[in-house]
């Protein structure tokens, strides 16, 4: 049988061909690949920002915090009754804090403890803030339906303030957050539990893209 | 030699292949949105509302206009009178702009071919800073004055300048100078500076003082912030005073005009620069119930704003830098012309070939690598800020050059709120009569005044589109309408035209008011350009689905026909409480 020689220039050609459309391959493919990857977009990217995991961490530290505290340790079904109401966080940080974000921080560390161990072991009762009172009231959608929460005669309120630190030096940026919680007597201005939670978030990246 | 030739042909066809491929496709969500644009101009910002509804609801189809959808939607929502509403989607554009590295990766890509279709939309700082801006407007109009704080502070971020110190320079110049200098120069040759946001300073100044009350630290930030605010525009000065001096209670933001929109430009449309806005103001006096008026301030021209270098990000001066370097072109031509008549046949089609190539993706390139124009494009032309008492409710007017603006039901702080912040935005010149009038057509549950009408629901034919209450219904009753109904009966006739009538009721997000032709009876706040659009004149007449309320409507309409003609000139609340 024979063979036919082989063709340099003819494979020479081939192979340029082949580079050429691997070439072209590659350009469309850097091309497309951004648009292919551009589903999640808007995900691409770091942020230094407070994120759901940091919430909820938060308010499962300070719930630890506050089960284990003297306030509520020493407490019994014979103490001087205690009426908590809640008051929203107040945000000093550099994020939004979304309004439903900021009235899970204070509901999760209070629901930590049963309402019901509350109120027979500890003598402790619970109460609507004042806050949301207007917002039963627009709920109930009945004008005629007696005052909403004029018994609730609260002696304690709990309170808790977010701070933030910024730290940027070129692309990195650093955010050190600090939570602080707070159960006042508001009679006596006295505080009757304090505690906090830090943490970071870092982020790198261009700031203005 | 044929087939050396043909390896040419064979490599010239494949970067034809790819830079045609290029300019043939791609993402089209690049183009400005100008019905948007004219809806807001207009002051119908429901029906721009209900478009970018729309854009928000494509989010798979249009990721990299994912936050572009959002503040626009937020923005035009707020403009409405609505900051609930306008709340989850600025609560979501703060989020994105406070992503770094949106764009990481994918600047070589849009360098080649074109920003539109490969870059996530951040804006340019300056549209970045006033969707800042309007993040803390709305944080404050829901009295959520620390949010508000976070926000405007967000919107004082550092601006990257490349101009001699005390020197301006315009964006165009600062393409000249680019173009003779290294490609390095654009990484390396600024200065991170202060910004000079006046507007954002105020803000912040604002909502500290808010905070103030119960805070003495963030009373003398606040006097710091509206000290940086009027260093940089001294009119401010006497607004800033007047809220610290404890002598007004309500803050009012007026945006008047169009803004400017980003248009390429230069031989390619390579470069981008911001013109075309209009209806700037540079004064304006804000009055309560037709008494002397008091001036407002200029707080953010936003069209200088835009040709200010250190306001824009320069991706296309950076592009521009990067075709330059390109040389295709060029090159092509170059490699075309060399091919002699004293070369090979063979040879001079292989160079005839390539370089042909090389022209052709050119210009391919070119015709893709044109630059960004997506823009935030409902942003106005000026933003000015006055300060006034409101006791209760009011009548808010603003006056300008051939501006006469008459907002019923403005209310001030209510005991509990330390200040009250009012946000209008002005419909294009001439002002259309439901700007200026102060009628008031219909009854919502935003301003508590009798309308003639009101004693009978819109969707049977009157003029109340109060929600469904016992206090509505007996309303009613009181005029003999209606007396067979209980509340229930009344809720379900709502119920079955599919009207919802709280906002936590309406299912993805607030609808469009009934007046609009919409399903909901939340109307905006009154004192809002959105509340003026949508009471103060005559739209028409509901047109009933069920059963029930198609007889009822019919019973009344045959009613109204047999009894005496009833008032039907309008009140506005200064005729009811002269």
């Amino acid at each position: 049988m024979m063979h036919a020689p082989p063709n340099p220039v003819g494979l020479r050609g081939r192979h340029a061909l082949i580079r050429s459309l691997a070439l072209a391959a590659a350009l469309a493919g850097l091309w497309l690949l951004p648009a292919c990857a551009s589903g999640p977009a808007h995900m691409q990217g770091e942020s230094s920002t407070i994120a759901f995991e940091d919430i909820t961490d938060t308010a499962k530290e300070m719930a630890e915090k506050l089960a284990a505290s003297d306030f509520l340790k020493d407490r019994t079904p014979n103490s001087p009754p205690v009426t908590i109401t809640l008051s929203k966080v107040v945000n000093y940080t550099s994020d939004v804090i979304r309004d439903s974000e900021r009235w899970y921080l204070m509901y999760r560390v209070l629901d930590s403890v049963p309402l019901r161990e509350l109120r027979t072991n500890k003598n402790i009762k619970v109460v609507i803030p004042r806050e949301r009172l207007e917002d039963l009231r627009i709920a109930a959608g009945d004008p005629d339906l007696p005052p909403l929460g004029e018994q609730r005669d609260p002696t304690h309120v709990m309170d808790a303030t977010f701070r933030s630190v910024t730290y940027q030096a070129g692309k990195a940026r650093t955010d050190a957050y600090y939570c602080q919680y707070r159960i006042t007597d508001i009679r006596s201005g006295e505080v009757a539990w304090s505690d906090g939670f830090e943490f970071k978030r870092s982020a790198l990246g261009r700031l203005i893209d | 030699m044929l087939s050396q030739a043909s390896s040419r042909w064979g490599e010239a066809g494949a970067i034809v292949c790819v830079a045609l491929a290029a300019a043939s496709t791609g993402c089209t969500n690049g183009d400005p949105d100008f019905d948007i644009r004219a809806d807001v101009a207009r002051g119908d910002f429901a029906r721009a509302e209900s478009k970018l509804r729309s854009y928000v609801r494509d989010t798979d189809d249009r990721p990299l206009e994912y936050l572009l959808d959002r503040s626009r939607l937020g923005i035009v929502t707020l403009a409405d009178g609505r900051p609930d509403a306008a709340e989850p989607w600025l609560a979501e554009s703060f989020a994105t702009l406070r992503r770094q590295g949106l764009n990481e990766n994918r600047q070589v890509g849009a360098a080649v071919l074109g920003e539109s279709g490969q870059l996530f939309w951040k804006g340019e700082p300056f549209e970045q800073a006033l969707t800042l801006h309007y993040t803390a407007l709305c944080y404050a109009m829901l009295n959520q004055w620390d949010n508000a704080r976070a926000a405007a502070n967000a919107s004082l971020f550092q601006l990257r300048s490349y101009a001699q110190a005390d020197q301006s320079l315009s964006k165009a110049e600062l393409a000249q100078r680019a173009a003779t200098q290294d490609e390095a120069w654009l990484d390396k040759g600024y200065a991170n500076v202060k910004t000079d946001f006046a507007l954002g300073y105020f803000v912040a100044g604002v909502a500290n003082f808010a905070l103030g009350r119960s805070d003495p630290d963030r009373a003398s930030e606040a006097r710091d912030f509206f000290r940086e605010a009027f260093t940089l525009r001294p009119d401010l000065r006497p607004v800033a005073e007047a809220i610290v001096g404890g002598r007004v209670n309500t803050v009012v933001f007026v945006d008047t005009g169009t803004g400017p929109s980003k248009q390429r430009y230069g031989d390619d449309g390579v470069l981008t620069r911001f013109a075309g806005g209009g209806g700037a103001t540079t004064w304006l006096s804000i009055s309560i119930d037709n008494n002397a008026p008091s001036n407002a301030a200029l707080a953010c021209d936003v069209q200088t704003m835009a040709n200010d270098h250190r306001w824009n990000n320069l991706e296309d001066v950076r592009q521009f830098k990067s075709l330059l370097g390109t040389g295709l072109i060029a090159g092509g031509v170059i490699v075309a012309g060399t091919s002699d008549n004293r070369s090979s046949e063979g040879r001079r089609n292989a160079q005839l070939a390539t370089g042909l190539a090389m022209v052709l993706a050119g210009l391919a390139v070119k015709a893709t690598a044109q630059a960004d124009i997506r823009h935030c494009e409902v942003m106005p032309a000026s933003i000015l800020v006055g300060a006034t008492t409101i006791d209760g409710s009011a009548t808010l007017g603003i006056h300008g050059p051939g501006l006469d603006m008459v907002l019923p039901g403005v209310r001030g702080p209510s005991a509990a709120e330390p200040l009250r912040v009012v946000y209008v935005r002005v419909p294009a010149q001439p002002v259309p009569a439901w700007a200026s009038s102060g009628r008031v057509v219909y009854a919502t549950d935003s301003l508590a005044v009798r309308v003639p009408g009101d004693d009978l629901p819109y969707i049977l034919g009157g003029r109340c589109c109060r929600a469904p209450s016992a206090e509505t219904l007996r309303l009613y009753q009181a005029s003999g309408n209606l007396t067979n109904l209980s509340l229930m009966d009344l809720q379900n006739l709502y119920t079955d035209e599919g009207i919802t009538w709280r906002a936590g009721d309406e299912v993805d997000g607030p609808k469009r008011h009934i007046l609009n032709g919409g399903t909901s009876l939340v109307a905006p706040l009154a004192g809002s350009s959105g509340f003026a659009r949508l009471v103060g004149q005559e739209h028409p007449p509901y047109q009933p689905k069920s059963a029930r309320a198609k007889e009822l409507a019919a019973f009344y309409a045959v009613r109204a026909t047999t009894m005496p003609a009833n008032q039907t000139s309008t009140i506005t609340p200064t005729e009811k409480n002269p």
